[in-house]
């Protein structure tokens, strides 16, 4: 194939995240290590958008912050373009590092209070020199404003002027400014109401149309990872457990998968009746003391003997559907999928603006 | 027909800022009969919380007006504070969506529920534990016993929820209001707990409001449902009939804003 031949944007390899817990006190002795990120391998081809799912605390987020660097490795390597970060020179950190960039959860947050929107769009066009001169670094500013369909006018305005959707594409915005070809997007959408998050959603793909930008989407919502993305994996407790196209949703070959789609609920009051739910007991288990063999065994309904000693490995079908689960095979007889009823009626996806009462 | 359970006639709140007045919630009427699960759903700001915080009485009075409030055989409306605090929790319960903020974390979750009996029932000591613990068990926390000594931060989002549960249900009450009883919670951990509203609810014949802006929920739990926009219903029926048939353009617009993992659907840029 082609696009196997190409290098890929961003390449993980047996990606470690551990962080030492220490007890506090006097002694502060160091009393465990959470292993948020342990073990994962991914690629990620440019252009393309892999999606990121898995609940809180499976360390979806760890992850996305160990690619831009927020989080140390603590083994394993951030490969970007066929480079180690851990081999680079200072300067060639600099320059790779403004190819990958973020976008956050929380609007609110994110965005420094204190300064105006032109400032927190422009200073990155500023300190990576993408612009020289106040004009230009203002003209670049306009014209970002414009890429994500806000009005240039609101350069001199502050945050707490602007809904949660404008600020959201105030952080795009800032994200953008450094010229990235990958934007890691950590829950981007997943704090705005649905009207406002599929005009974001719709934003973002436009951009990744016109920028070829990849994305690295992390959610916890399916229907959005769903949406924007052309392959999905799926993280528990710190490791991928399913991995591949858009199929992982569709037909999955891990239990846990299975349960995650089977728990989600569907806007359809007709399917929901009809919908058998598998519904797992307990939570997710201590990730400073993750369980032996398959880490899902404890919630899993359908754990073998073999589960709860051997972690399983991802091993990948002819369509490049990756599971790690010693029952793949055995899973439509044990965790059968409440089968998708006969299409009816349903409203088309036609993008539409939101009247307005009043 | 039997009469309704609760009847809500021409509701407007009204809250009075630095910037003048806001009208939260725009003249609602709307009943609730016996058994059934209504659905509000809305975006933020829609004014459904306000709606039933205002029924609730825990508004200030002032700016709330109405044509009727009448629930539980009393007229809520001209209801006194005394009378008002012994309906929440013995004839209405509610269950917030945050359980952080609405357990007291000083308190052992022991003392916040055995204290359910004994205002509302006058029961003490050994027959409010006991009640306690049935509870606990009825929602699906393990060694029910052990745990009612300990406080809320010692409990995961989902365990909380399900103290914040039992004790809305400690006094079997004839409503249950939830409002947003699973947003702060993981998917699987969702399902758990609609599985024990739904089953709560079949058991002690509660009727049920639930607040949601979750249309997926919404699907799966309710009966009918009100569609809210700017403090208005702008639409209402079974969920059946809304869902496959949406009536204003805002219903239409919020449906088709849902993106869905179970279709091969695409989204145009």
């Amino acid at each position: 194939m082609i696009l196997a031949r190409k290098v890929p944007l961003l390449e993980l390899i047996d990606l470690k995240v551990h962080f030492p817990v220490s007890s506090g006190g006097f002694l502060n002795r160091r009393c465990g290590i959470v292993r948020a990120v342990d073990g994962i391998s991914l690629r990620i081809m440019p252009g393309q958008t892999l999606g990121l799912v898995g609940e809180s605390g499976c360390g979806k987020s760890t992850l996305g912050r160990a690619v831009v660097g927020l989080a140390k490795a603590t083994s394993g390597a951030v490969v970007i373009r066929g480079k180690n970060i851990d081999n680079m020179t200072t300067a060639e950190k600099a320059s790779e590092r403004r190819r990958v960039q973020m976008i956050f959860q929380d609007p609110y947050a994110s965005l420094n209070p204190r300064m105006t929107i032109g400032d927190i769009i422009g200073e990155p066009v500023m300190l990576h020199g993408l612009r020289s001169g106040k004009a230009a670094v203002e003209a670049r500013v306009k014209e970002l404003l414009e890429l994500v369909e806000l009005s240039p006018a609101y350069a001199d305005r502050y945050p707490h002027e602007f809904s949660g959707g404008q600020r959201q594409r105030v952080g795009i915005a800032r994200a953008l400014a450094c010229e990235p070809d990958l934007i890691v997007c950590d829950e981007p959408v997943s704090a705005l109401d649905v009207s406002i998050q599929a005009q974001v959603m719709r934003l973002m793909m436009r951009l990744q149309k016109d920028l070829g930008l990849s994305y690295l989407f992390i959610a916890h919502g399916l229907g959005v990872v769903k949406q924007i993305s052309d392959e999905i994996a799926v993280m528990y407790l710190g490791q991928l457990v399913e991995h591949g196209g858009r199929q992982v949703f569709q037909h999955p070959r891990h239990a846990y998968t299975r349960a995650l789609v089977s728990a989600a609920p569907i806007p359809d009051p007709k399917i929901e009746r009809r919908r058998k739910r598998i519904i797992l007991t307990g939570d997710l288990p201590n990730p400073m003391n993750p369980p032996s063999g398959c880490r899902f065994q404890t919630r899993c309904p359908i754990a073998s003997d073999r589960c709860r000693t051997d972690p399983p490995q991802m091993h990948y079908a002819e369509n490049r559907h990756g599971a790690a689960c010693w029952r793949t095979d055995e899973l439509d007889a044990l965790m059968p999928m409440a089968t998708s009823p006969e299409p009816g009626p349903t409203i088309p996806v036609v993008p539409q603006p939101i009247a307005d009462i009043g | 027909m039997t009469a309704a359970l609760l009847s809500i006639r021409n509701l407007t709140v009204r809250f009075h800022g630095e910037r003048g007045e806001t009208v939260a919630v725009d003249g609602v009427s709307f009943d609730l009969n016996a058994g059934e699960t209504l659905a509000i759903v809305g975006e933020s700001g829609s004014g459904k919380s306000v709606t039933m915080l205002a029924v609730m009485g825990l508004l200030a009075k002032a700016g709330v007006t109405a044509d009727n409030i009448f629930g539980c055989g009393r007229n809520l409306l001209n209801a006194g504070d005394v009378e008002m605090r012994a309906i929440r929790g013995r004839q209405i319960g509610m269950i917030f969506q945050d359980p952080m903020t609405s357990l007291n974390p000083v308190l052992t979750i022991g003392r916040q529920l055995t204290e359910m009996f004994e205002i509302h029932l006058g029961l003490s000591g050994a027959a409010s534990r006991k009640g306690a613990i049935d509870l606990l068990n009825l929602v699906g926390v393990p060694s029910a016993g052990t745990r009612l000594k300990d406080y809320p931060h010692q409990f995961s989002g989902g365990m909380r929820q399900r103290v914040m549960i039992a004790m809305a249900v400690a006094c079997k009450p004839q409503i249950l209001i939830a409002d947003e009883p699973t947003t702060a919670l993981d998917v699987t951990i969702q399902a758990q707990i609609l599985e024990i509203l739904s089953g709560l609810q079949s058991e002690f014949g509660m009727a049920m409001i639930m607040i949601s802006h979750d249309l997926g929920v919404v699907a799966g739990i309710a009966d009918r449902m009100l569609v809210m926009h700017s403090g208005r219903i702008v639409e209402q029926g079974l969920v059946d009939d809304v869902f496959a048939n949406p009536q204003m353009p805002y219903t239409r617009s919020l449906l088709a804003a849902v993106p869905r993992f179970d279709l091969e659907t695409e989204m145009t840029p």
